[in-house]
């Protein structure tokens, strides 16, 4: 591997990595966000909040996994296999 | 509704297609379909049980959305998989991994009570979740089945639950403990759980949709008339309890969708593609989603149609069956058996499995009565599998009627996330150490069995109920469900106080107790899931020191007590082969530190890695003998690379170290192609500076000032780039306002007086602009000279972070500011060499103008004087006329030669070829010879010249030059301040001599003071005055070529004052050296 790929390589894991952990944050406020605010979301409001941020969640991870997807250059197949 | 009878053939017709189904999967075909990532992702859907499906509406009911808390923990937790269970994935398939006890053991010292206590936690955790299953499958039969009386739950599980409990071994032990290794994936398994996923998804979008939509008018209609019906029944928000609580859950619920032994079993120990980890991220969270859309809409719509909240757990069963929805009513209770029977038939496996491998084999090995038990681990499974359902039946029949799904389901929840810490370890802490993790899982377990279990018994009788109330002898602190007077909702207090002192205790143990230096290499190891190259066959040179065969024998023989006569022949050949091994003759010391670790692997595929480990203990592969020639063997190679052990640790150090560097370096270096590339990008001097100042930020500072000094042509200018650009916005403004006061900055005139970095570390220079200093704070501040040669072009100042990784760093930001210096000085160049080619070309336009203008009137007089001689009248005309028209035509002819002289002059001085011959003169007498030479023009002019001098100054000096700048200066008067009044002054001391010509027109702008000396340059435009622009240029390089000089004191409205100063012995100059930079 050259170096420019492997500075390439750092570069997206740690683009991925910073990603993740700001996805991972913006869930946890978004989930927790009807019980925080003042006064609370009364439930059935809440409730369409959180299935809605719910399956926001589902498609920033679809996306995610399709970045990672494009990105990834690992060779698929069974592991198992491969260890014999 | 049918009695038990007609249950009995409908259950058992799905579960013959369930049969079929896995049957099929085992199969090629089928085995195909199992490795796809749709399977594997659906097969994740275990983790929906029959809590999710009877549980949740119940536990909604009470709780309000406190339920969500099960399945959004998951879906956040999902955010990490591609890195936590790829990791996890990867350590299995190259240690082949059976199960997280085994991994532990792996990672922690490969040790036998750091499974064990693993194991005791997972089983004596999760019997009650299997018995939370049993009864729920028991109760919703009966109900199904007709309900009333032998059929309604606790009774009907006399009836139905043995055969269920026979039912569940056997499918677990046909398609779950069929090979003794488990690592051996199970496609029928997997297939046959993707297939109950969809069941358990179809049927309870059916039962939503029908009390949704066929019991009210709607979603919409569901919640309008729970928003106007009273608080009781409709639960409240999250059931009185708060946000810490819903924080909580959503913590042990991510922790437990990998750490649940059937979940790490499905994700991991199954897992065939690592891959298939991407779609599982997305399609699992979704399975959720839809899995839980209906649960609030059938909780309130129970509770609207009057249902007790006390049978909430089974609304999703009732609603249909009240409404006479037979057909559903079954479509449910299928959906709720497949929920109910994937997650014991798996848990049971991955249960069966840690008790097999980490209670029955090692005492099988230490107690003699027990020895045969080994070479029956399939049976064995089998025995633990039906051990472990009976104790849930057992459980189920004592404490079931007491509690609610989702408080047992919880119960055993917190009990799995007391692996948390000690398997964090394994991934992301290389200094955890076995004492650590037996200390953390130890404290862990003590507090749950305190918090949650303690609590249970009390409240089923088996524990005086006072012990809630006033604490264990009335120690109120500590009350179990109480803590210290922490007082939460029962699983948050258990999770809190868990986590607080498990985690602690993992970290004091590991800190006081740290794994060996020999642990850590293998632990890394283990965590970057490195590995060595593989061995090449045949011989490598090195002396042979065991028989191969001898040794292929020893290897069968001790594979074959947990594999079986055949298949550890067959494994035995396959470690030979990985090992490098010759079929025939022997064995290097290499080859066999080898084989024995390859044979370690393939044991611990069977019965996990503690007891491999131990295995090869009692039966070792290398003799003393051999285990000496491979030390030897070791030690040769360590000679032969001429190091020793710690030599060798210390230039692993050393590359790890180089690693680091040249890392950072290709940083730097991509850093600095960067700004190459985008300096090089232009070379306008304003886009230069405007990508130079961003360049910086915000990898090396948050904030970045460029200053360029005044140049004598313009005045300074900033630019300035910072992170935040709201706060960019007013520093900018503040430094525009100062820029022409910025090089009194102290910072920066120390930067420019020393050419070195100037640094303050305390924050920026107190003689920056306010509103500069609070955009950057307290920052650290670098400022660096910009370098052209020797002179400095400006500052770069770097705010905030410079300096973070120390030298490296303020070397790279020295290589920033040189790079930026050249590419400032190019743009610097560039734009004075567009300007001296505008110059240029209006020089042309100029000089072409002013050529040609004499040669007009010149023509007109020779054509004149020659049509006079045609004609023969050349005798007639006037003698005045004749010298009239003579006169002129020399004068047009005078002036061309005065400019084309000018030229000349020019082109000597710049080709330095403009000789001096300095000759003994009186100034005074020069002075009044060119004012009485040019008092024709002066008068056309208007000017009156005014002498003030004395007799005589006398000097050496060139006549004819100095006659020049005398009448350059004096008609320079007349031609651009017509009827102004002209006063030359001459004055002289012992050394010098001065003469100051003054006018009083009005005045030169100070912008072009310094211009007009350059040659084609004037303060006017050539429009308003002929000539070449060279006057003056000619002027300062004649005076200076005598050693001499010139300045200007001139203002708008006070007029002008040129003063040449010479010396009164001229420097003996060969010629006039070339013209210097204005």
């Amino acid at each position: 591997m050259g170096l420019e790929e492997e500075r390439a390589r750092i570069r997206r894991v740690l683009g991925e990595r910073a990603f993740a952990a700001g996805f991972l944050v913006a869930g946890v406020l978004v989930f927790a966000w009807p019980f925080v605010r003042a006064p609370r979301l009364p439930l059935v409001p809440a409730f369409f909040h959180l299935v809605v941020a719910w399956a926001l969640m589902v498609i920033g991870l679809a996306a995610m996994s399709r970045a990672l997807s494009r990105a990834g250059r690992e060779p698929g197949g069974d592991e198992d296999e491969r260890r014999g | 509704m049918g009695d038990l009878g007609a249950a009995a053939a409908i259950v058992g017709a799905y579960v013959a297609v369930l049969f079929a189904i896995a049957g099929w999967a085992e199969r090629p075909r089928g085995r195909r379909l199992a490795s796809t990532p749709l399977v594997y992702a659906l097969s994740l859907g275990v983790y929906a049980t029959t809590w999710t499906y009877y549980g949740s509406v119940g536990f909604a009911a009470r709780n309000g959305l406190l339920f969500l808390t099960v399945y959004l923990g998951p879906t956040l937790c999902a955010i990490g998989w591609w890195w936590v269970l790829r990791k996890l994935i990867r350590i299995k398939a190259e240690y082949r991994v059976t199960g997280l006890p085994d991994l532990l053991a792996l990672r922690y010292e490969r040790s036998h009570r750091v499974s064990l206590l693993a194991t005791a936690l997972l089983v004596v955790g999760l019997v009650p979740y299997l018995a939370l299953q049993l009864k729920t499958l028991s109760a919703t039969l009966g109900l199904v089945a007709g309900g009333g009386g032998a059929l309604a739950y606790p009774r009907v599980g006399d009836r139905v639950g043995p055969p269920l409990v026979a039912f569940l071994v056997l499918f677990t032990v046909l398609f779950g403990l069929r090979r003794v290794r488990p690592t051996e994936r199970h496609p029928g398994l997997m297939v046959a759980l993707a297939a109950e996923s969809v069941v358990k998804l179809v049927a309870f979008v059916a039962a939503g949709l029908y009390v949704t939509y066929g019991r009210f008018d709607g979603l919409a209609d569901v919640f309008r008339r729970a928003a106007a019906a009273p608080a009781p029944p409709i639960p409240d928000l999250l059931g009185g309890h708060g946000v810490v609580t819903w924080l909580l859950h959503l913590l042990v619920s991510g922790v437990a969708v990998v750490l649940l032994p059937r979940q790490f079993h499905v994700a991991v120990v199954e897992a065939s593609d690592e891959g298939h980890v991407r779609t599982a991220m997305w399609l699992f969270p979704a399975y959720l989603l839809a899995m839980n859309v209906f649960v609030l809409p059938i909780a309130l719509g129970g509770l609207l149609l009057g249902l007790p909240v006390g049978q909430a757990d089974t609304y999703v069963l009732s609603l249909p069956l009240e409404g006479g929805r037979s057909a559903l009513s079954w479509l449910v209770f299928l959906g709720g058996f497949s929920a109910g029977t994937g997650m014991i038939i798996v848990e049971t496996t991955a249960l069966a499995t840690m008790i097999s491998n980490d209670v029955v084999v090692p005492a099988a090995d230490r107690l003699p009565a027990l020895a045969g038990l080994g070479r029956h681990l399939r049976q064995v499974r089998w025995a633990s599998a039906a051990a472990i359902l009976c104790a849930a039946f057992a459980y189920e029949r004592a404490f079931g009627a007491n509690y609610s799904l989702a408080s047992i389901g919880f119960v055993s929840f917190v009990a799995v996330l007391q692996l948390a810490p000690a398997a964090l370890g394994v991934i992301f802490w290389q200094g955890a150490s076995r004492a650590g993790a037996v200390a953390g899982m130890s404290v862990g377990f003590a507090v749950w069995a305190y918090t949650l279990v303690v609590p249970v018994l009390a409240r089923s009788g088996w524990l005086p109920d006072s012990i809630l109330t006033a604490g264990p002898f009335g120690i109120e602190p500590l009350q179990p469900e109480g803590l210290f007077g922490v007082h939460l909702d029962a699983v948050s207090h258990a999770v809190l106080w868990t986590l607080v002192l498990n985690g602690g205790a993992f970290a004091v143990g590991s800190l006081l107790f740290p794994p060996s230096r020999a642990e850590l290499a293998r632990t890394d190891r283990i965590a970057g899931v490195r590995t060595g190259p593989p061995v090449a066959e045949g011989s490598d040179g090195s002396p042979v020191i065991a028989s191969t065969a001898e040794k292929r024998a020893a290897a069968a023989r001790l594979l074959a007590r947990y594999h079986g006569e055949e298949d550890g022949a067959r494994l035995a050949d396959e470690c030979l082969a990985r090992a490098g091994a010759p079929r025939d003759g022997g064995l290097s010391a290499v080859q066999l530190a080898q084989l024995q670790s390859e044979v370690e692997t393939a044991l611990a595929a069977a019965i996990g890695s503690a007891a491999a480990h131990a295995a090869l203990r009692r039966n070792p592969l290398v003799l003393p003998r051999e285990s000496r020639a491979i030390s030897a063997a070791y030690a040769e190679i360590l000679a032969s690379l001429n190091v020793s052990p710690a030599e060798l640790e210390r230039k692993r150090e050393y590359h790890r170290e180089r690693e680091r560097i040249l890392l950072h370096e290709a940083e730097a270096q991509r850093l600095l192609a960067e700004v190459s590339g985008q300096l090089g990008a232009s070379l306008a001097l304003e886009d230069v500076a405007r990508a130079a100042v961003r360049l910086p930020v915000p990898q090396l500072a948050e904030a970045a000032v460029l200053w360029l000094a005044p140049d004598g042509r313009r005045p300074g200018r900033v630019w300035l780039a910072h992170a935040a650009p709201l706060r960019e916005k007013a520093a900018r403004e503040a430094a525009d306002l100062a820029a022409a006061r910025l090089g009194e900055v102290s910072s920066v005139a120390r930067a420019l007086a020393t050419g070195r970095p100037v640094s303050h570390r305390d924050g920026p220079d107190p003689g920056w602009p306010e509103p500069l200093r609070a955009a950057v704070g307290r920052a650290h501040e670098m400022t660096l000279p910009l370098l052209a040669g020797r002179s400095a072009l400006g500052t770069l100042t770097l705010f905030g972070a410079a300096a973070r990784n120390g030298a490296d760093d303020v070397a790279l930001v020295e290589e920033v500011a040189r790079r930026l210096a050249i590419a400032l000085e190019n743009a610097l160049l560039y734009e004075r060499a567009e300007e001296a080619v505008r110059a240029r070309d209006e020089f042309l336009a100029v000089a072409s103008h002013e050529l040609k203008t004499p040669l007009t009137p010149l023509r007109i007089r020779i054509q004149t004087i020659e049509r006079l001689v045609a004609r023969g009248e050349l005798g007639s005309v006037p003698r005045e006329k004749l010298l009239q028209l003579f006169g002129g035509a020399e004068a047009q002819v005078l002036r061309i030669v005065g400019l084309v002289d000018d030229l000349l002059d020019v082109t000597r001085i710049t080709t330095r070829k403009l000789k001096l011959r300095p000759e003994p003169m009186d100034l005074v007498q020069s002075v009044r010879a060119v004012v009485e030479r040019h008092a024709h023009e002066l008068a056309e002019a208007r000017c009156a010249v005014r002498i003030d001098a004395p007799p005589e100054v006398r000097g050496t000096w060139d006549r004819l030059r100095v006659e020049q700048v005398l009448t350059n200066l004096v008609l320079n008067a007349a031609k651009y301040v017509p009827g102004a009044r002209v006063d030359v002054r001459v004055r002289a001391n012992a050394a010098h001599a001065e003469i100051a010509v003054h006018d009083d027109g009005p005045g030169i702008a100070p912008a072009d003071q310094q211009r007009i000396f350059l040659p084609f340059e004037r303060a006017t435009s050539y429009l308003a005055v002929s000539g070449f622009g060279l006057g003056l240029f000619i002027v300062r390089q004649i005076v200076e070529a005598h050693g001499g000089s010139v300045t200007l004191d001139s203002a708008p409205g006070r007029g002008t004052t040129f003063t040449i100063a010479l010396p009164r012995a001229a420097e003996r100059s060969e010629s006039v050296p070339g013209p210097s930079q204005a």
